[in-house]
């Protein structure tokens, strides 16, 4: 749980305009995949399908944790959608010099879970990797806000996800009996 | 051309903007309007101006990237158009 920095009613009321514009395009975000499953202080919890799958997948599921909001940005965790512990899995994203680079860190120093390394999450601007990028200059950008980390999330993660591997192996389990003379 | 094609040629379209994930109504414009044009128009209109227009996206409802160079009569029958703020670099 992470401490306390403002009036939790600041936040509530920064998270409930959040929500409820969200919860406007519901309808519209599921066509996308995007499942909201909840949405109760200070968390929303969403989860994704692949929907270029047939039938769609549900890929991850995420905890956005608006606590301190916006005088931190919002934590993100990134979760199994059925045991809804820990996952990681790549964000690709191609640079403008045509070089791939994955956003998804294994751990954070302070949480030990996966997250995604981008401006606007808590893990990014409290990563002393990026202590000259402060969230203060993206506070008012709309970097940041709910749809904007979902948007990302769904981009960097789940887009990129349209055809299955499968590979098949067979596994012996026993011998036909040949005819004994 | 006569000036009746032109009043022919400019048939408004009736588009609800959502802009990242924020609802500002529905907008009119000419379906012949190029859709970076459109996109520089409803920031400005809606004075989403603290970034540069370049890093905002156009989508339709379903999610899929909109080719700026188009026209908006080139996606037929759309309905909505959403703009969604590119990420700042990470890793």
């Amino acid at each position: 749980m992470q401490q306390l920095l403002i009036d939790p009613k600041v936040s509530r009321k920064k998270f409930k305009k959040e929500v409820k514009d969200l919860l406007k395009y519901k309808s519209e975000l599921r066509k996308r995949g995007w499942i909201i499953e909840s949405a109760k202080f200070p968390i929303v919890r969403v989860t994704f399908l692949a929907i270029r799958l047939t039938p769609p997948i549900a890929i991850l599921t995420v905890d956005i944790d608006f606590t301190n909001y916006n005088l931190c940005a919002p934590s993100i965790r990134f979760l199994n959608p059925v045991t809804l512990t820990p996952n990681c899995l790549q964000a690709l994203r191609k640079l403008p010099s045509g070089e791939v680079s994955n956003l998804m860190i294994n751990a954070h120093l302070d949480t030990r879970e996966p997250f995604l390394c981008l401006p606007g999450t808590n893990e990014y601007h409290t990563h002393p990797q990026h202590d000259g990028d402060s969230w203060d200059i993206h506070r008012y950008t709309r970097e940041g806000s709910l749809f904007f980390l979902l948007d990302n999330i769904c981009k960097y993660l789940v887009q990129n996800i349209s055809a299955f591997h499968l590979s098949f192996q067979f596994t012996q389990i026993g011998f036909i009996q040949e005819a004994v003379e | 051309m006569t000036k009746k094609d032109d009043k022919k040629d400019d048939k408004k379209i009736e588009i609800e903007i959502i802009i990242s994930g924020t609802g500002y109504g529905v907008m009119s414009f000419p379906d012949g309007i190029n859709l970076k044009g459109l996109r520089d128009q409803v920031l400005e209109k809606t004075n989403n101006i603290g970034q540069s227009s370049e890093n905002w996206e156009v989508r339709d409802s379903d999610g899929n990237l909109l080719d700026l160079s188009k026209h908006l009569q080139d996606y037929g029958d759309i309905k909505q158009l959403w703009f969604s703020l590119k990420a700042g670099i990470g890793g």
